[in-house]
């Protein structure tokens, strides 16, 4: 393991909702404070702070990492902002840790934000100007056309249909109706209301689809020393990878995540991992659509190559399966809060291994969990593995 | 890059034009929603750390600089008089053209608060300079909506 060990001592969320009166400051605050009181630490034992937040257009504030600094305790500290796109919650958690592990700071405040209802109407507007601006976007194309193009890809390549990937949005949504800042949790939901939903663009449908969010989310990071004197129960960070595939979204593999894989090989190696499928206990994989924590699964060597729908459909990835994935309800349950949801994944980890979950608490005292993340345009992957 | 090499005009290369286009609905948050309803009402409020002693205004939901929770108990009225910290004239606006006349905008300290206010400053024929007493000035209530507008201006306290 390089440098020192640093933990996750504490951990705060706001409640995920369409759209929060709280300004996004006042939502990084919340989240913050609520993390420093769950370690009872005070911002002054605070070494440096770490803001994630992704596109400056959803808060609709050029440079709102600066604006939201306040809100994360950011004020005469050093400070830096992650930002690596739907990749930057599990990203910020890293950047945590190397503040740390580099020996440069004792301590560190990883905050992650998202305001999207203030882009109006649709943060699919934002997304617009991700396009090249000679090729792409003179043909008017929509974000959405990449996922459908890349589900129909992985769909056709193994033979898999609408209902068993469908199977990943019931079983989050329905492991988020046990989350109290859950969005959209419903236990009720079925396979038929997935199939059900308005069309999008074919196969995307609008349950296959993580709802917009205002949230944000905190965790204290310290080095050992630190760790140990302020809790008897440090969730250590075990491994961290991050790795970045071509620009182009039209060159890469659209029915296999490498940049995923190759994230994960890096945590693994890390972590002394050799069997991933035996020594990881509870996976929280990136989930925005359903079809990408079965892609996300596979990148992270967790399950063969198109096989992952068969976790899901034979119960396997339940919360009390024996690779229980996704138990907080992810993005499709909790909500997608962009950069705030990858750090809700890792949060869920430090409450999971604490035995901390309440109704959500995956059975057997799980020792370790990877939390992984994907993002920038569509290209990066993040990952961490912590453990107890 | 030699002179020579740069593209003087752009019609000589293929080119496409495009702008960045997108609308913003911003919620005003838990303190700013009390705080544009002060304005409303003509009053400015702050909130005051009890800890750090310092008073923000606009009033805030929480203190920066301890994290503390800027409850109920911490609004304080301010104001409306205050003290002219800085000023500047403008003669030109976003867009290259002159002002005229020039527009005047100030930096003003109201009583009882740390932070600053930056509003229109209206000019009476009054020197300007710093240190300055100067005192706020609302639009008709008729006219308030709940907006950083409903103050209209500050101006010299005659
Ligand atoms: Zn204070």
């Amino acid at each position: 393991m390089a440098g020192r060990r640093v933990a996750i001592v504490g951990a705060g969320m706001t409640k995920f909702v369409r759209r929060a009166l709280e300004t996004g400051p006042e939502l990084a605050w919340e989240a913050a404070s609520k993390a420093l009181e769950s370690c009872e630490m005070t911002l002054d034992q605070v070494d440096a702070v770490v803001l994630g937040s992704a596109p400056d257009a959803f808060d609709g504030v050029h440079m709102k990492v600066e604006y939201l600094s306040p809100g994360a305790g950011a004020w005469g500290k050093p400070t830096i902002r992650g930002y690596v796109g739907g990749g930057t919650g599990v990203f910020a958690a890293i950047q945590g840790w190397y503040h740390i592990a580099s020996g440069m700071f004792d301590t560190a405040l990883v905050v992650c934000e998202e305001k999207m209802s203030s882009c109006h109407p649709h943060p699919q507007a934002a997304f617009n100007y991700i396009f090249d601006h000679t090729t792409e976007r003179p043909l008017g194309p929509n974000l959405l056309w990449i996922f459908a193009l890349e589900m129909n890809a992985y769909m056709t390549k193994y033979g898999l249909t609408k209902r068993d990937i469908a199977l990943v949005a019931v079983k989050n949504k329905r492991n988020a109706a046990a989350h109290p800042a859950a969005q959209l949790g419903d236990p009720n939901i079925t396979v038929e209301d997935v199939l059900n939903s308005e069309v999008l663009a074919w196969p995307v449908q609008r349950l296959d689809v993580s709802p917009v969010t205002d949230g944000a989310v905190a965790v204290v990071m310290a080095a050992d020393h630190v760790a140990r004197r302020v809790t008897n129960r440090p969730v250590w960070v075990e491994g961290v990878g991050w790795s970045l595939d071509t620009q182009y979204w039209t060159n890469r593999d659209l029915s296999y995540p490498t940049y995923v894989e190759e994230a994960a090989r890096k945590a693994y190696a890390m972590a002394g991992i050799r069997e991933p499928r035996k020594e990881i206990h509870i996976v929280e994989p990136y989930d925005p659509f359903d079809y990408k924590e079965l892609h996300h699964l596979e990148g992270l060597l967790l399950a063969d190559r198109g096989k992952a729908a068969e976790l899901v459909a034979l119960g396997i990835a339940n919360r009390d399966g024996a690779m229980p994935v996704t138990p907080s309800g992810g993005l499709l349950g909790v909500g997608n809060p962009i950069a705030a949801a990858g750090l809700m994944k890792v949060a869920e980890l430090f409450w999971q291994l604490r035995g901390e979950a309440g109704p959500r608490q995956v059975p057997g005292q799980p020792k370790r969990g990877l939390a992984q993340a994907w993002g920038d345009l569509m290209q990066v992957g993040t990952v961490i593995i912590l453990g107890i | 890059m030699p002179l020579k090499e740069r593209i003087s005009h752009i019609d000589e290369v293929r080119s496409w034009q495009g702008s960045i286009r997108l609308e913003g609905v911003y919620t005003a948050g838990v303190a700013g929603e009390r705080w544009l309803r002060g304005l409303q009402e003509g009053r400015i409020y702050g909130t005051r750390c009890p800890r750090c002693r310092y008073t923000y205004v606009p009033a805030r939901l929480f203190c920066e600089r301890c994290f503390g929770h800027l409850d109920e108990a911490t609004w304080v009225e301010v104001g409306p008089q205050g003290t002219l910290t800085s000023w500047t004239r403008v003669h030109v606006a976003l867009d290259g053209q002159r002002l005229s006349p020039p527009r005047c905008i100030g930096l003003v300290r109201l009583d009882g608060a740390d932070a600053l206010l930056v509003h229109d400053l209206l000019e009476d024929g009054t020197p300007l300079r710093v240190g300055l007493r100067v005192e706020a000035v609302f639009r008709p209530p008729a006219e308030r909506v709940g907006s950083i507008r409903d103050l209209a201006y500050f101006r010299p306290v005659p």
